[in-house]
């Protein structure tokens, strides 16, 4: 899908990266108890910043980057997930997510208006 | 959109969550249940404390390697580390000659506490499919 350009682009991006991140989340809730499990994150905005502060243009090609927590943790045989912090991530996440959608509604919304005028 | 894919493994993984934890609050809600079972309808014994070992279900993810997904049991063990603990009471009736009845090895205190955390697991598990749900239909509503 072309149409917005890109930062229509990048908003998809954005959503998509949201999305694997809430699919971690999920993972690392779900594994709470296993033996051994480490908890995992998913970076793709503090991907973007640093492609920014290094003044490169080309953000479209950042992917997001699924990267797992290897801190000690007190659970059974190291497992580091921590049920409060994983569910306000899970709240956070979603905001963002809904945040995206939201401004990618509104362009969609303009560019429609624009067309069928 | 091929990230809107990763959506829907999410709530896969969160109800195989679901579904394990279920089972660990059977078998705990099943060790309460015999906390003084002294013998067991096949004439075995007093009855031995189970436990539910979770593992891992691992999947293939897009670039053909291994990741984790959700979890499951992996199996229901009987509890072997924990002895049996003998109290004497002559008036019970599977006492033996010395007047000692062996019990099951099951703490309620901490089956109880073991509910509490399989409970909130439960919980945490249906709040994030809930989420996940939220999610899908911010994103199709996009579509309209």
């Amino acid at each position: 899908m072309e149409i917005g350009g890109d930062r229509a682009q990048l908003l998809i991006k954005l959503m998509s990266a949201t999305a694997l991140r809430d699919r971690w989340i999920s993972s690392n809730i779900a594994n709470q108890s296993v033996p051994g499990y480490k908890r995992r994150d998913v970076r793709f905005e503090e991907l973007l910043q640093e492609r920014i502060a290094r003044k490169e243009p080309d953000l479209l090609s950042v992917e997001p980057e699924i990267k797992v927590d290897t801190s000690p943790g007190s659970g059974p045989e190291g497992n580091n997930v921590n049920l409060e912090l994983e569910t306000t991530k899970a709240r956070e996440n979603r905001l963002m997510f809904e945040l995206y959608a939201a401004i990618f509604q509104n362009r969609m919304d303009l560019i429609q208006a624009a067309i069928t005028k | 959109m091929s990230g809107i894919n990763n959506l829907f493994s999410g709530m896969r993984i969160s109800s195989s969550a679901l579904s394990a934890e279920r089972t660990r609050i059977d078998v705990i809600s099943k060790n309460i249940a015999n906390a003084e079972s002294t013998s067991m309808p096949d004439g075995s014994g007093p009855y031995r404390r189970q436990v539910v070992n979770f593992t891992p279900i691992l999947e293939r993810a897009l670039d053909g390697s291994q990741t984790v997904g959700g979890m499951k049991v992996g199996s229901i063990t009987p509890d072997t580390s924990t002895p049996f603990p003998v109290l004497h009471d002559p008036s019970h009736r599977d006492h033996d000659a010395q007047g000692n009845v062996t019990m099951p090895n099951v703490n309620v205190v901490s089956e109880m506490a073991d509910l509490i955390l399989a409970m909130r697991s439960y919980e945490a598990n249906l709040n994030a499919q809930d989420n996940f749900v939220k999610m899908a239909e911010r994103a199709l509503r996009l579509a309209q």
